[in-house]
């Protein structure tokens, strides 16, 4: 009984149990296992060789090379085998040491069994599976290779794979029908098969289905059926981009870049190791896509690799990416390159390795650009081996031929490696400009980059924060910034439009400046685009010369924005090519017109207006569009014409005619335009009378009374000169003489002086008349009107020399014309003196040659003289007795 | 209520800040200056300006009417109102008005702190009723409607800005 009830015992243990799982597929996680197949008619009462447990545990490492042996003896079984033969397989995976073995064949009514896999190991063939899929989630690869490479040697291995993916998530997976799975060839070489399975990205979710035909001559390998969810067994592409760099803090950062198809997240695997005075390994499992090592020495070499999986749920490790070899140099600076800004504070570190040996931190001493070494007190030990230099209030980098960097030099004492840091220190004070339009609608922003040209392959961009009112005192910069697109312009300046704006809300802004070393930000300003207007023009600008009052009237409206008190200037000038502009200014926010004085009333001007708030904020507008004066009469002319007259004597007819003439008035006196002469006269017996003259300035009567007065009035639009010259026409008073004597003095050809005399007389003498002609010809009369102070007055004309003329001074007074003093030449006396005048210039020059030829002739007459008398004097050196004898000082007695 | 009152602390404390940073006067003066401001805008869209208004229009009874007297938080309601049923038009030029009155309604805030009176800030309002309805059917009439008493609702502000600023 107890024998019935041990073996009734080893038989459920050996069997463990049969459960009859009608249509049930076997569940594999994760997907990688081995496949035992045994011949059918085979009991599993396979005994273990004496000494080895059934426990699988110790089944490890001492076991394998006995199974193989086992195995290759049972090669000779499968080729002894001469009918066709299928072999039964279990799945057996390190998590499970049971095996899961069909007992039928898949397609009809089948049950599992489970089975101690250890059976299977001893007597069977058995197979490496690995299946997984792939990172792009659209391929399921299965590889399979035979446990033992010699078992196949002979024989072509043909395998199968049969799966069904079913249309919709099933829970639980049925056992599919024989027809509905798709079957697969696998590509199968040197002991490996591969097989692909297209997954639709649909189903990946989906529990799929398959088992696996494995054909090696005349004998089948019929794995069970397996389910598996393919979202389960994704493998990832081992990591790409592997990349090591000394941080800033002196440890080796350790990068990759992470698979972006995988829709989960993904854990990492690094191993590394140090290959320097000693070695070191390590291999630890991260998250993120970097790892940090510490403690990098200098002139050491690092060995990297990485790997991924899932993070979170069931995966498969990727293959472990290429390695990458990085080698720390002899000495290492960290941070290696430092960016930064003008004024700032930077610190680099340092490691020097010389022959290797790594040198102590006392002994190492910091140059700047191998030209100036920087002070022991700007040096820090931060242990043993590592220095650190400090360096404050950084001015900016100057350009040294190319190098737009300083080179930062570690050394150790008298002895600099040739490797150096690089300081890049950039002077970001970048000043933006902004200004909003006349429409309070848009804001834009100007700054240019010239302070930062040196540092190349830098991008810039503007940043800005907007607070809901005004300004902070001190504008900072704010984490929650956003960038704003601006765009080069052709001078130089990046443009940056806000539109629609906040009025009243302080716009904080910034330039950032992108470089590969980091980013620095410029100082931070900010603006309220209440305060930075530029108004529209003023419009409707009208320029006048006022009527009757005479001054220059610029009118304007101010533009519709802003709502504030606006100031005025106004500039105004003589229309020209280049106006000479005079300003005014207004401050009164609601004149609309000025009225200034100009000194010419009959000119062009032109006026412009601008605009700015009165309290100073913002911007001038532009000038607006000039406004022009329209030239018109202003006021009646200043004054009448001066005029003469010429009388017409005919003594036949005892008739006189006179004729008026007179210059037309120039604008200055016209105001300004004349329309018409009239002239007016006044005469005892007919009295007062005028006569319209048209725009002539030359008018014929006949004077037939003994006194006649004639003035001769301007008239324009508004109406007749009030200021007028009279003309009185008087028998009586043309033989009043009073001028004694007149004399002409010519000058030149174009320049008479001439000078009179007066006697006393009891008339008023209002002015003279100066008239003057060419002699003998009816040649036309030029006069002058001359004050009555005057006895001198210089004529300029062009006087011809071979012409004679006569000049004629008539007293002009109240009472009448008086009689004239007439020349008919110039002054005799004078052009005899004129002439002989040029004589002077002949006979200085002779009188003077003279006296230089006398002078000359006295010389050398003196010479002759000298040398007759002296003749006869000796030669002291040929004459015995007058040798002792000074001759000279006798000569000088002489 | 510890919470209630330190939340509402917190949400008042920019503008207490601001008040400190601004002087009144000329928190008051750009309030003034705003509201004619958007007088002006107003009257510089053209369409709005040939609007009679003997013609009462019907059927836009969720636009604010006007209000004599209205206090700092009952302006702030009604300029919130406006500037939902601003945003909610296609028009761009009213973009820049509503720009503004969220300015506006800022300085209301700040002078209601600078005055002891601190009110909170009206928060988003709920999707007025039918106004999806009434902006596809009568975008223009709701267009020159919701301007035109915006403009009296701000002149009225502006003559109560002039008269009291109190709260």
């Amino acid at each position: 009984m107890a024998c019935q009830k041990f073996c009734m015992a080893l038989l459920q243990w050996e069997l463990i149990y049969v459960i009859t799982a009608f249509n049930l597929a076997y569940p594999s996680t994760p997907w990688r296992f081995k496949l035992f197949c045994m011949p059918p008619n085979t009991t599993y009462d396979f005994l273990l060789p004496a000494g080895i447990s059934k426990n699988t545990s110790n089944l490890d490492g001492y076991y394998e090379p006995l199974l193989e042996a086992k195995f290759n003896s049972s090669g000779t079984y499968y080729s002894k085998l001469t009918s066709k033969t299928t072999f039964h397989c279990c799945v057996w995976s390190e998590e499970n040491e049971n095996c899961s073995v069909q007992a039928d064949n898949i397609e009809g009514k089948a049950f599992v069994s489970t089975v101690n896999s250890l059976a299977f190991q001893q007597i069977g063939a058995n197979w490496n599976i690995q299946c997984w899929m792939k990172e792009d989630l659209e391929l399921l690869i299965c590889y399979i290779e035979p446990l033992f490479k010699n078992s196949f040697k002979n024989y072509d291995l043909k395998v199968h794979l049969l799966y069904v993916l079913p249309e919709v998530l099933e829970e639980p997976p049925l056992v599919p029908q024989k027809g509905n799975f798709q079957l697969v060839q696998c590509n199968c070489s040197a002991h490996k098969c591969e097989c692909h399975v297209s997954v639709p990205a649909a189903k990946l979710n989906c529990t799929l289905s398959m088992y696996l035909n494995i054909t090696s001559g005349r004998v089948i390998f019929q794995s069970p059926l397996m389910s598996v969810q393919p979202i389960t067994i994704v493998k990832p592409d081992p990591p790409l981009g592997l990349h090591m760099e000394i941080t800033d803090s002196g440890g080796l950062n350790i990068s990759w870049s992470s698979s972006t198809l995988v829709p989960f997240q993904l854990q990492y695997q690094v191993k590394y190791s140090e290959n320097s005075t000693s070695k070191r390994e390590a291999d630890e499992i991260v998250s993120a896509t970097s790892l940090l090592v510490d403690g990098v020495l200098p002139g050491s070499s690092y060995e990297v690799q990485v790997r991924s999986k899932r993070l979170d749920g069931p995966g498969t490790w990727s293959d472990w990416s290429t390695p990458v070899i990085f080698t720390t140099q002899d000495v290492i600076y960290f941070p290696p390159k430092i960016l930064t800004s003008v004024g700032s504070n930077v610190s680099f570190n340092c490691i020097y390795k010389n022959e290797n040996k790594i040198v102590s931190s006392k002994k190492i001493v910091w140059w700047m650009n191998l030209a100036e070494k920087i002070p022991e007190s700007q040096y820090n030990i931060m242990g043993d081996h590592v220095s650190k230099v400090t360096l404050p209030s950084l001015n900016a980098t100057r350009l040294r031929g190319k190098f737009t960097y300083d080179a930062v030099y570690c050394c150790n004492e008298n002895e600099c490696h040739h490797r150096y840091a690089e300081l890049y220190v950039v002077d970001v004070n970048i000043n933006i400009i902004c200004e909003t339009d006349g429409y309070l609608t848009k804001m834009t922003c100007r700054w240019s980059t010239n302070a930062i040209q040196s540092l190349a392959g830098s991008t810039l961009q503007l940043r800005y924060y907007r607070s809901t009112l005004y300004c902070s005192d001190v504008p900072s910069i704010h984490s929650t910034s956003e960038p704003k697109d601006c765009h080069l312009q052709r001078d130089g300046f990046y443009e940056c439009i806000f539109q629609p704006i906040f009025l009243l809300s302080g716009y904080t802004m910034w330039i950032r400046i992108n470089h590969s070393l980091g980013s620095l930000d410029s100082p931070p300003t900010c603006v309220v685009p209440n305060s930075m207007i530029k108004p529209l023009p003023p419009t409707s600008v009208k320029a006048e010369i006022t009527a009757k009052v005479g001054l220059l009237k610029i009118s304007w409206k101010k533009p519709i924005f802003p709502e504030n008190n606006l100031q005025f200037q106004i500039r105004y000038g003589l229309n020209g090519k280049e106006i000479q502009w005079k300003m005014y200014e207004v401050y009164d926010a609601k004149s609309k017109s000025v009225s200034l004085p100009v000194p010419d009333l009959c000119a062009v001007y032109a006026a412009q207006v601008r605009c700015k708030r009165l309290d100073g904020v913002g911007y001038w507008s532009n000038w607006s569009a000039p406004a022009y004066t329209v030239v018109m009469d202003v006021k009646v002319p200043t004054r009448g014409p001066e005029f003469w007259r010429i009388i017409h004597e005919d003594s036949s007819k005892k008739e006189r005619n006179v004729t008026l003439l007179w210059k037309p008035l120039m604008k200055n006196d016209s105001l300004c335009h004349v329309r018409r002469y009239v002239v007016k006269h006044h005469t005892a017996g007919n009295g007062i009378w005028s006569e319209d003259v048209g725009n002539h300035t030359k008018f014929t009567f006949q004077w037939t009374e003994q006194t006649h007065s004639v003035t001769v009035l301007a008239v324009n639009s508004i109406g007749a000169s009030f200021a007028n010259f009279n003309l009185t026409l008087s028998w009586p008073m043309s033989k009043v003489n009073i001028v004694q004597s007149l004399n002409a003095y010519p000058l030149n050809s174009s320049c008479v002086i001439l000078s009179w005399m007066l006697s006393l007389s009891d008339y008023n003498l209002m002015y003279f008349i100066l008239e003057w002609k060419i002699l003998n010809e009816n040649n036309e009369i030029k006069w002058h009107r001359i004050p009555s102070s005057v006895t001198k007055y210089y004529i300029h004309d062009h006087f011809i020399p071979i012409e004679k003329y006569q000049f004629s001074l008539y007293p002009i007074f109240m009472e009448g014309v008086g009689k004239p003093k007439i020349i008919n030449d110039f002054t005799q006396d004078d052009i005899e003196k004129h002439q002989t005048d040029p004589g002077l210039y002949v006979i200085v020059p002779i009188i003077i040659s003279s006296l230089t030829l006398l002078l000359g002739a006295l010389l050398i007459l003196h010479q002759r003289m000298k040398k007759l008398f002296w003749d006869d004097v000796p030669n002291p050196k040929n004459c015995s007795w007058a040798q002792g004898l000074n001759f000279q000082k006798s000569t000088d007695s002489l | 209520m510890r919470c209630g009152f330190l939340c509402r602390f917190l949400w008042l404390w920019p503008y207490l800040f601001y008040a400190d940073a601004a002087p009144i006067q000329k928190v008051q003066d750009d309030t003034k200056t705003l509201i004619k401001t958007i007088v002006t805008r107003i009257n510089d869209i053209a369409h709005t300006r040939s609007v009679s208004s003997k013609q009462r229009v019907t059927g836009l009874d969720f636009i604010p009417r006007l209000h004599p007297v209205l206090s700092l938080s009952k302006m702030d309601q009604t300029l919130a109102i406006y500037q939902q049923i601003l945003t909610s038009l296609p028009s761009g030029n009213v973009l820049q008005i509503s720009n503004d009155l969220e300015n506006l309604r800022d300085l209301l805030h700040l002078m209601a702190s600078s005055n002891s009176c601190p009110f909170p800030r009206t928060r988003s309002l709920k999707t007025l009723e039918g106004l999806d309805d009434v902006l596809e059917a009568s975008l223009y009439s709701t267009e020159v409607v919701v301007l035109s008493r915006l403009q009296g609702s701000l002149q009225d502000m502006l003559q109560q800005l002039d008269f009291s600023t109190g709260c």
